[in-house]
């Protein structure tokens, strides 16, 4: 089914393609490949990395065009997974902690860049990312000091990025850590004479935020209308039942003698445990008409309720286009939501909520391929701490003290990996400033985190980072926490400019750099001739960094 | 759509429901909103919006003291009700339905109080009409879009306009209407993000952080190093076709033309002499009162100030963190005026709070959940302070005519007519609060009266 598609999208791109990107598609010589199958170019192998991982590098393009997007996918998705616990683990003997210390935010931080930077999971890593940022936790919270809770969390995202929807859902709900952040962990039973009813806390924006959304959608993620108006998936009755349900759990390892026990349960390595004595039996009246029966277990009312929320139709476009907006484009079209909700539905074996074939669907549909081909308002604002990232990877970053220290992204870049600020993560999906994007009705979330001074201390990073930090400056040394750039694999095109750019536009903007840029910044690096190499370079990545262009990944 | 189409369309869209005279009015307002200078105003004056974000739980803040009446709030209170030794009484200057005390962990906000420079407005909240229970109850269209959820509830307190189809908030509308075109700088200005208060249909803010604005590297126009880099850099703006990239280089602009001028306002602003609290809220008002003093050298004779305050989503351990937080806010407010005071910009300078909603008066154990009305805070010179204003609740107990369930308590006042009564102090015109505020006339009180009049 895949290499028709495959097939059917090549056709697609040499349709739409004109005079002007005739070379895009290579065709490796018959001899070599039985079948005739069309590989992606460098460009294209690149501009798919810089959606699919956190950033081409080198290899990853030469192999991705080698092997396809398909087969590069699948492989991706076998990989297994890297654990960010067990980086943690490896990295504590190095942090010259006292016997009462713990690694702090700064070792999980170090932990995300490393892996980020290095894993061989890219595509796991890049969907743990963007899942973090829809099921979202935050170090801004009473157990922000817990790094290991946090990266436990993260792992499971990491572990589950290509699992069943229902399964992560059920993994996330039973998460100790959110179950501190969203209060099902201590959740209670009513307790009438106390006035004292269920946490509506988990209830209401597992809906609201994990699964379904507040109103009816069709499966191209455009609203239901009823009269004129958009009709809501649930009322303050259903969110009622829902915090029944999530009643009972608590950190594994609690009896019901020990439920108030809270330092001496504490456990977030594992998930929650139920503790029936605190959960509610009553029958509850959940979605679309569903009854849980009344004396079950906390497990099976869990179970139902997941269900409930699961088999409800909205997840498929509510999810599915929030991943097509964190990975591809700000502004899909319904067309692409709806194929890539039919894919979450139906996995094309009768399974329902696979991650893995939403993934692919939503890299390998031809809206993502054809990119701004098809349509000129295609791409997305790159989110602030993905843009060093990506600098990083595709130069290749190192350290003087061979680790990825940085301990400043939010102060940088207006956020860091779960650290948002509210369960709402740093920019909504819906995010459109006034202006040309409200008068085009376009979205750009991420510019919710791009105020003036967050712009401007950005462009500073990417100064430093381009200008200044590079392996040239400096010597080894053990306490240089610096993250540097590698430029030398442009030194041998400074003197063929047309090169040079061909190359930082594959790298940097996956080929799709305008006839117009590569002009005026040709004329300017021609000028420069006879000026230090480095100096030179630095200035021209620097000028590609902070230009719109490389800001809007397309 | 450029500011003079901007506000035909405002003024049309919204006065256009009215009557040919109301129609005739409004052109007359957009001839008088066009030709709004700095001229306009020859006194300073400035809002600054505290908002508490989470839904603060404010039956906590002003809670019955004489024993029947504290009885009732414990009962339905129970295990979250403020201990009664920890009350401290206020008096204020309107008779109430019962005797009222401040927790003693908000003793600065009592102490402003007693000295007539904060009033509470009671029971405020997102409404679309006035509301009884049995309509609420009877008729779901009656109510705010959203009730109860967060970012929706904020947007209502933020825009006062939930039906509206575009984006925009009211101090954003605001500055659309009265703002000086000729200043690069926006008078609404945020210390803590992108908001929606502030953005306006032709309008946004201007941010920047508690410890200032941060000025370019590479990319500083004031050095001559950076001149060859800044040319190549403008002609790649010009070149950029992309509407996603054409807003990100808007963003950009907006800073370089401002940079300058606010950094040097915040250089040549005289230290305060009084000493604030170390917290967030605190190092805003502290930056917000440096770029007041300042208002002058930036050519602002209205500014609107957005500063915020988190963590008031008491689910959890509402007893251990309630203290923490109203403690926070109240000694924050305190330095706040005494350094207002003491800059001599107190009876310029109107503070008040907003919070998504009030918290279910009932326990989920540990904590609250989602309600609907609550109390605000306005601080100020120009308050008739030392007096709540708006309906306290006649009765705490549950299922009162008050309580839409759990102690979620139905507003008796609502968010437009407390922006609307700012707005008026703030020197707006009828016709232009009415421009704002769509949904106001539905209330019959279009200013509470909670400020002095000017």
């Amino acid at each position: 089914m895949f290499r028709c598609c495959v097939v059917i999208l090549v056709i697609f791109l040499l349709a739409s393609c004109g005079g002007e990107n005739t070379d895009e598609i290579s065709m490796p010589p018959p001899s070599v490949v039985p079948e005739p199958a069309l590989l992606p170019s460098k460009n294209q192998s690149a501009r798919f990395l810089n959606m699919a991982t956190f950033g081409a590098t080198l290899s990853n393009i030469e192999e991705l065009s080698n092997i396809g997007f398909e087969t590069w996918l699948d492989q991706q998705i076998a990989m297994p997974a890297s654990s960010h616990v067990a980086y943690l683990q490896a990295l504590e003997p190095n942090l010259n902690l006292s016997a009462d210390e713990k690694p702090d935010r700064n070792a999980r931080l170090e932990t995300w860049f490393t892996l980020a930077l290095t894993a061989e999971d890219q595509l796991r890593q890049r969907v743990a990312f963007a899942l973090s940022e829809i099921l979202v936790v935050s170090d801004q919270s009473a157990f922000g000091d817990d790094t290991y809770g946090l990266a436990n969390y993260y792992d499971l995202l990491v572990n589950n990025a290509f699992a069943n929807y229902r399964e992560l859902l059920e993994h996330v709900t039973l998460s100790p850590i959110m179950g501190m952040y969203l209060s099902v962990l201590g959740n209670e039973k009513p307790n009438e004479q106390a006035n004292i009813r269920p946490d509506e806390n988990y209830a209401r924006e597992v809906m609201q935020l994990f699964s379904i959304g507040l109103v009816e959608l069709n499966n191209d993620g455009s609203e239901k209308l009823q009269n004129g108006h958009t009709i809501a998936t649930y009322n303050q009755e259903t969110i009622k039942a829902f915090a029944h349900i999530y009643t009972g759990w608590n950190f594994n390892g609690t009896t019901a003698d020990t439920w108030w026990k809270f330092y001496r349960n504490y456990n977030t390595m594992e998930p929650m445990i139920a503790v029936e004595a605190f959960h509610d039996t009553s029958e509850k009246h959940l979605l679309n008409n569903v009854v849980v029966p009344a004396n079950q277990s906390a497990k099976q009312d869990l179970d139902m309720a997941l269900d409930n929320l699961f088999y409800h139709p909205n997840v498929a476009p509510f999810i599915g286009k929030q991943l097509i907006k964190k990975l591809v484009t700000s502004n899909p079209s319904p067309d692409y939501v709806a194929r890539v909700s039919a894919a979450f539905n139906d996995n094309g074996q009768g399974v329902r909520g696979d991650l893995a074939a939403l993934i692919k669907a939503i890299l390998l549909d031809k809206e993502a391929i054809n990119g701004t081909s098809s349509n000129a308002n295609f791409g997305k604002i790159r989110e602030p701490l993905l843009r060093a990232v990506h600098l990083w990877r595709a130069f290749n970053a190192s350290s003087p003290n061979e680790r990825f220290q940085f301990n400043w992204p939010d102060y940088a870049f207006a956020q860091a990996p779960l650290s948002a600020h509210h369960v709402f993560n740093f920019f909504s999906p819906d995010y459109a400033p006034p202006g040309i994007l409200s008068e085009h009705d376009l979205l750009a979330p991420e510019l919710e985190m791009v105020t003036e001074n967050y712009l401007t201390r950005t462009s500073n990073f990417l100064a430093y980072s381009t200008l200044w930090g590079h392996t040239e400056s400096e010597g080894e040394n053990q306490d240089d926490q610096r993250i540097l750039i590698d430029l030398s694999s442009l030194i041998p095109l400074v003197d063929n400019t047309e090169q040079l750019l061909a190359h930082l536009n594959m790298m940097l903007l996956g080929g799709k750099m305008s006839e117009p840029m590569q002009v005026i910044l040709t004329q300017a690096f021609d000028e420069t001739a006879g000026q230090e190499i480095n100096a030179r370079l630095s200035n021209l990545l620097f000028m590609i960094m902070i230009s719109a262009q490389y800001t809007v990944q397309k | 759509m450029n500011r003079r189409n901007f506000v035909k369309h405002l003024l049309s869209s919204t006065m256009g429901l009215g009557s040919a005279s109301a129609a005739l009015s409004s052109m007359s307002l957009v001839n008088s909103a066009l030709a709004q200078t700095s001229r306009r105003f020859d006194d300073y004056k400035a809002l600054v919006c505290i908002f508490l974000h989470g839904g603060n739980d404010s039956f906590n803040m002003l809670i019955p003291n004489e024993a029947n009446d504290y009885q009732n709030y414990q009962k339905v209170r129970q295990n979250l009700a403020i201990a009664q030794s920890d009350l401290m009484p206020i008096s204020p200057i309107s008779s109430m339905p019962y005797n009222l005390a401040l927790p003693s962990f908000m003793s600065p906000m009592r102490q402003l109080f007693s000295q007539g420079n904060l009033a509470f407005l009671a029971n405020t909240g997102p409404l679309l009409q006035p509301v009884n229970k049995s309509q609420a109850q009877q008729n779901a269209d009656l109510l705010p879009p959203q009730l109860f959820s967060h970012n929706d509830q904020q947007k209502h307190w933020q825009t006062s306009w939930p039906e509206q189809t575009s984006r925009s908030g009211w101090a954003g509308r605001m500055a659309d209407l009265i703002m000086d075109s000729t200043n690069p700088l926006s008078m609404n200005l945020s210390i803590a993000g992108a908001n929606i208060l502030q953005t306006g249909a032709s309008s946004l803010p201007y941010s920047l952080d508690a410890s200032g604005v941060e000025t370019f590297a590479a990319l500083d126009p004031n050095k001559n190093w950076n001149k060859d880099r800044l040319e190549v850099f403008t002609k790649l703006m010009a070149a950029e076709t992309h509407p996603l990239g054409q807003a990100h280089n808007a963003i950009y602009t907006r800073a370089q033309s401002n940079i300058d001028s606010v950094a040097n306002a915040i250089n040549s602003a005289s230290e305060p002499v009084v000493s604030y609290p170390d917290n967030h809220l605190a190092n805003q008002l502290k930056m917000v009162a440096t770029l007041a003093s300042t208002q002058q050298l930036l050519s602002q004779p209205r500014q609107i100030f957005f500063v915020s305050m988190g963590g008031f989503d008491t689910h959890d351990n509402q007893n251990s963190m309630q203290p923490v937080l109203l403690q926070t806010l109240s000694e924050a407010l305190f330095a706040f005026n005494a350094d207002l005071q003491a800059r001599g910009l107190a009876n310029n300078i109107t503070s008040f709070t907003m919070s998504d909603f009030g918290r279910t008066l009932t326990s989920n154990g540990d904590g609250t959940d989602h309600g609907w009305g609550g109390h605000q805070i306005i601080m100020g010179g120009a308050v008739q302070g030392g007096d709540i204003y708006g309906n306290m609740p006649e009765d705490f107990s549950l299922n009162s005519a008050d309580d839409f369930g759990d102690g979620r308590i139905i507003p008796t006042t609502s968010v437009d007519q407390y922006a609307a009564t700012l707005a008026k102090w703030f020197g707006l015109s009828t016709n232009e609060i009415d421009a704002v505020f769509p949904n106001l006339s539905r209330f019959n009180r279009r200013d509470l009266g909670f400020m002095r009049p000017s």
